[in-house]
């Protein structure tokens, strides 16, 4: 067992230190020069000022000592600073990642129970037209833009009724949209896989032998099928880890929150490499470390892979 | 439960079986329609917009859907539906760019990965795991810092990002595919490695991927249509639907349909692509 | 043969049939929705159980046992329905019953036993839950005297570490232990009927038997009627009062064991006993004497060589690395000597290693140790281009007759591959081939461009071994091919392959885990358990006069299955 948790562990370190490399890479390949980006382009920058600044932000060395530094920096969290504004990467995420946190966790506590729940009654019904809406429902949900269904529940909720605020705010009600329009989205997964594993299991000669000691249907789909069946669905909510962090920045701009949305849009527009970096580090290390979770929770579901750890 | 069919039975007239295909499928084939008439609008907007996209008219701004302007104005008067039209092709070629990027790079990553085997495999895998960690929109915002803004970074870093799940499908299949008995009857029978990859193995996996390529697509233009939404790919004032939505969502109390709409077209184009994922997948035999 | 020896119940011990029937199944029609087609399973059946009497209802498959089965209990599949008849169970239809109250009938009144010990647990759950579900949903027992019960039921059915059995999950047991677990369950509910689908035959041959015992032991103790589902006639006979035998959805004959036996004159039922392996092999060692196999001595060589041996062959397994790897020793030290011209037969329960043993043959696995040589030339390491030449001289029929061949290829192109891939003739010569081919194993020409799933399961059994037999092979290792065919198709296929063995002048490599088959079908047998040979000689030596224990253990097992 205690092997499995450090094979594991060791892999997703491996993993995060392939993604920083890939980053690495990828912003060194930046044409133009940080330092002037720094500037701002002001143009009146001496050559001296222009020199330190470069040495200061270490753009002067060949790209394996970069490299190594930048490595070394970031085991220790240290993600350097904004080339906008000088602020250290690391203050401006720990301000900002909360609130994002914030809504993808919320928003997948939705997901999952509203996945859930349409993927059992989907499975426990007889009735075959309520069958087909049911699971209708997950295909328009993967179908809809994140960002259009909180444009249109902003327009139905916020402007036409009012219940909601439309922007900013930092109070409960100000999250109900934002999580019910990321939760809508993400739910369908969950049910399209919830569903058709809970059919497979219902179908399955297990099933069939509860059946035959008198059990409903209730009792067959929450004793004998869920257990199983929601084995896939942990694997994707690994997976949707993602889209919940892309989903939350996105998210933040439709409702004017802050988060990590705005730093990183900013990031972007303005070329700040260590910013950028900086999030996607911060995101990579959390889909991670999730999913590493994810895989010390299958041995507690599923019995027969127990056995497979136990050498 | 197969039954045995006797030598008098004849195999039915091919036009009948195409009959009866069409009645099954029939919103499959729809799906399939649709995404036609899309592309066609795509290489040839000017055959399906009556008005010039970019040209203001004050005096029009703020219609609703009604004659002429099918699909109302904004609020500079343009036409919409002129203005959908031709946003068409700011993000569909992106999307089959960055699609086809996604199935070549991923397709080729899973069957080395699949073929060789042991450490090239571990090596190709740590290194899908890496992409897949890195959420596909922040692969697109590293781009764009580094590339700076244009049509091209973005749709490269959408391929880019997407080829994970090819490359993960396409090594499941090929170790699958591989371990099934007729492939190893063939190889028994002194079939060579070659022959049975390609009439083997080959056929046996390309369903699964062609149902992941329908699913990409659609999720491709989905993060290219985020990517506009948040006020990148081609600039104002020409129409891109993500960007359309945003500006839409500014005039939200006067003209619902400049968001609606845009979005609309989404839903329906992924829709139709996920409803020929599905007929993939579902595997149809003859 | 009559059911009244070795304990089994004789007709007096039936109990008083005052109140009618227990089971009264009359006019039962019952028919599959398949892509819109109505497809008949159940024409007209009629069937009756009385009060602790044993039932057996015997057919091939598509005969519509198992669909009677699941009628009996309404779990019909979502496209199966009931359309005449009445399904009388102690005076109520089940078939005009509202789903709810037949589910207060199931577990508590009938019990069943399902088919796939393997399968038919749920995996994320204990067993112990799992066999006190019945008496909590029927609310029979408070849970700890559900507890108490379960604890008792499993040693009833034979599992002497009951307590750890509870606790365990269900991978953790092996089939045997599995299916005395779905026995416990059946009994968990004290029903007045058992219903048990082919309770034996996922099931190793001694492991079948004790299972079998003991469930007749607690029908009999416990004064429950049983209904046997089977595709094996010897055992219905030896096993149960009274035999109904189906075939393509009706009943077509039903008798006590001995009228069926005995006086059967139904040509259906004479088949099905003609060619049951098990029935055969008690004429065999009750005669004592080998069927005669005249015609083929005639094309025996005097002195045959040595076409294929094997020495001292072993398969080692290794599964993980460093000092967690585990090694599992599939064959260990096997020796055969196949002469040219005649059939080797290696039997084996599962686990034995004669699949195995078979891989390494065909060089689909390498050998941990060992060597092989073919026309005394060791193949053992043979590689590349000479191992492509090996395979011209040795083929294989699998054992299933649909994974063993890619269903999108035509007929034509599966017997054609081996032909094709060792570029023998031109592509005229070629289909012409195919056609003889198709001949030799009597199908019709026409079959050329049909696709495997339009065959039954003997057809394309035959494409397999007419695939085989095109590039004109030496040697031909047969694994299991008959195992997944009805009885009667099996005496087909196996004529068919003494006659081609004939005309082609083929060796075969037959393994199988019927005893039967071999016996009467090999020249040379070899009995392997746990890797190794126990015992070898010509089948009049094994069979008539085993030495090895095992041997013995299988044999007694079988007649008495």
């Amino acid at each position: 067992m205690l092997r499995y948790i450090g094979s594991r562990v060791l892999q997703s370190v491996i993993v995060v230190l392939i993604a920083f490399t890939l980053t690495f890479f990828l912003l060194h390949l930046a044409p133009g020069d940080a330092a002037i980006a720094r500037i701002g382009g002001a143009g009146d920058g001496n050559p001296e000022q222009l020199a330190a600044l470069r040495a200061e932000l270490g753009l002067d060395r060949p790209w394996y000592a970069a490299y190594a530094t930048q490595l070394l920096s970031v085991v220790t969290f240290q993600f350097g600073e904004s080339l906008r504004n000088g602020r250290p990467v690391i203050d401006l995420i720990a301000a900002a990642l909360p609130n994002t946190v914030q809504i993808a966790a919320l928003s997948l506590l939705v997901a999952a129970v509203l996945g859930t729940t349409i993927a059992l009654l989907a499975t426990y019904t007889r009735v075959r037209w309520v069958r087909g809406v049911l699971l209708a429902l997950p295909v328009l949900g993967m179908s809809i833009p994140t960002f259009w269904l909180g444009v249109l529940l902003l327009m139905v909720f916020s402007f036409q009724l009012g219940w909601f605020p439309s922007f900013g705010s930092s109070d409960v009600r100000g999250l109900v949209l934002p999580v019910a329009t990321l939760g809508i989205v993400c739910s369908a997964a969950v049910a399209q896989v919830l569903a058709t594993s809970l059919l497979d299991a219902s179908r399955s000669p297990y099933a069939f032998t509860a059946m035959t000691k008198g059990a409903g249907r209730w009792r067959l789909l929450l004793r004998h099928c869920l257990r199983a069946a929601s084995i896939p669905v942990l694997t994707m909510i690994g997976l949707l880890t993602g889209a919940l962090l892309t989903g939350a920045v996105v998210i933040e701009m439709v409702f004017s929150r802050a988060g990590m949305g705005r730093e990183i849009l900013q990031g972007v527009e303005a070329s700040d490499f260590p910013v950028v970096q900086g999030i996607v580090m911060i995101c990579a290390v959390i889909f991670v470390g999730v999913n590493l979770v994810v895989d010390l929770l299958y041995p507690v579901l599923d019995p027969r892979m127990r056995r497979a750890m136990r050498s | 439960m197969a039954v045995p069919i006797s030598d008098t039975v004849r195999p039915p007239r091919p036009g009948a079986r195409l009959l009866a295909f069409a009645r099954r499928e029939t919103v499959t084939l729809a799906a399939f329609a649709f995404l036609v008439l899309i592309l066609l609008v795509t290489v040839w907007p000017g055959l399906f917009a009556a008005f010039d996209p970019l040209r203001a008219n004050p005096s029009q701004a703020y219609r609703p859907p009604s004659w002429p302007h099918l699909l109302g104005t904004d609020n500079v008067g343009r036409d919409l539906l002129s203005r959908m039209v031709f946003g068409a092709s700011a993000s569909m070629p992106a999307a089959l760019l960055a699609t086809s990027l996604s199935l070549v790079i991923g397709v080729t990553l899973g069957v080395v990965a699949a073929t060789l085997g042991r450490w090239v495999d571990a090596v190709i895998t740590r290194l899908l795991d890496s992409v897949l960690a890195i959420p596909g929109l922040l692969i697109v915002f590293a781009f764009l810092a580094v590339l700076g803004n244009g049509t091209l970074p973005i749709a490269v870093a959408v391929g880019l990002a997407g080829c994970v799940s090819f490359g993960r499908l396409m090594r499941a299949e090929v170790y699958r595919v591989r371990s099934l008995t007729y492939v190893e009857a063939a190889s028994a029978s002194g079939v060579r490695g070659w022959t049975i990859a390609w009439r083997h193995v080959i056929p046996g996996a390309i369903r699964p991927v062609i149902a992941l390529t329908a699913l990409d697509l659609g999720a491709s233009l989905l993060t290219i249509g985020a990517i506009g939404y948040l006020g990148f790919g081609v600039a104002p004032p020409a129409p891109e639907w993500g960007a359309m939505v945003a500006e839409g969502q500014r005039h939200v109390a006067d003209a619902w349909w400049m968001s609606v709409v845009p979005g609309l077209t989404f839903v329906l184009i992924i829709l139709c692509a996920n409803q020929i994922s599905r007929y993939f997948e579902r595997g149809n035999q003859r | 043969m009559s059911v009244a020896q070795e304990g089994h119940p004789p007709a007096a011990d039936l109990l008083d049939t005052d109140g009618g029937a227990l089971v009264g199944v009359e006019g039962l029609g019952v028919a599959y929705r398949v892509k819109g087609a109505s497809v008949d399973a159940l024409r007209d059946v009629a069937l009756r159980v009385e009060r602790g009497e044993i039932v057996a209802i015997v057919g091939e498959s598509g005969s519509g046992k198992s669909t009677l089965a699941t009628t009996i209990v309404r779990l019909l599949p979502g496209n199966g329905e009931i359309l005449a008849g009445t399904v009388g169970f102690d005076g109520t239809d089940l078939a005009r019953l509202r789903e709810r109250d037949v589910r207060e009938l199931r577990g508590r009144r009938i019990g069943f036993v399902p088919q796939d010990p393997m399968t038919s647990l749920t995996p994320t759950s204990r067993i112990g839950p799992q066999v006190m579900e019945t008496m909590l949903i029927h609310g029979t027992h408070t849970r700890p005297a559900a507890r108490a019960r379960a604890v008792e039921l499993l040693r009833e059915a034979g599992l002497s570490d009951a307590e750890r059995v509870m606790q365990a999950y269900p991978h953790e047991l092996s089939g045997g232990m599995r299916q005395r677990v779905l026995i416990a369950m059946a009994f968990a509910g004290d029903p007045d009927l058992i219903i048990a689908d082919e309770p034996t035959s996922a099931l190793d041959v001694t492991v079948a038997r004790a299972v079998m015992d003991r469930l007749s032991l607690l029908v009999r103790e416990h004064h429950k009627a049983l209904l046997i589902i089977t595709h094996d006639l010897a055992m219905a006979l030896r096993r149960a009062h009274y035999v109904v035998v189906m075939r393509s959805g009706r009943v077509v004959d039903g008798g006590t064991s001995e009228q069926i036996s005995e006086h059967s004159t139904h040509p259906y039922t004479r088949e099905l006993l003609e060619n049951s392996p098990h029935l055969r092999l008690e004429h065999v060692a009750a005669a004592a004497q080998t069927t005669p196999r005249v015609a083929r001595e005639l094309f025996a060589p005097t002195n045959p060589e040595t076409l294929l041996r094997a020495t001292g062959l072993r398969k080692v397994f290794r599964s993980g690395h460093g000092r967690a790897a585990k090694e599992l020793v599939a064959v260990d030290d096997v020796s055969l000597a196949v002469p040219a011209g005649s059939t080797y037969g290696i039997v084996g329960e599962s686990g034995s290693g004669k699949s195995t043993t078979a891989r390494m043959v065909l060089r689909l696995e390498d050998a941990t140790a060992g060597s092989l040589t073919f026309r005394g030339e060791d193949v053992t390491h043979a590689k590349g281009e000479r191992l492509r030449e090996l395979r011209r001289e040795i083929q294989v029929v699998y054992q299933s007759p649909f994974d063993s061949m890619n269903p999108r290829l035509t007929v034509g192109a599966i017997i054609d591959e081996p032909g094709r891939a060792f570029r023998l003739g031109t592509a005229r010569e070629r289909r012409a081939k195919v056609l003889s081919m198709l001949d030799a194993v009597q199908l019709p020409s026409g079959f050329a461009d049909r696709r495997p799933d339009e065959l039954s399961g003997g057809q394309r059994q035959r494409v397999a071994i007419a695939r085989a037999l095109s590039i004109e092979p030496a040697l031909v290792v047969l694994d299991e091919p008959i195992s997944a065919l009805d009885v009667l198709i099996q005496t087909q296929i196996l004529r068919l392959l003494r006659d081609l063995q004939e005309e082609f002048h083929l060796s075969y490599l037959f393994i199988s885990h019927d005893l039967a088959t071999v016996q009467n079908f090999a020249d040379y047998v070899a009995v392997m358990k746990d890797g190794g040979v126990v015992e070898s000689g010509t089948p009049d030596d094994v069979f008539c006069a085993p030495r090895h224990q095992y041997t013995k253990d299988l044999l007694t097992s079988a007649m008495h299955l």
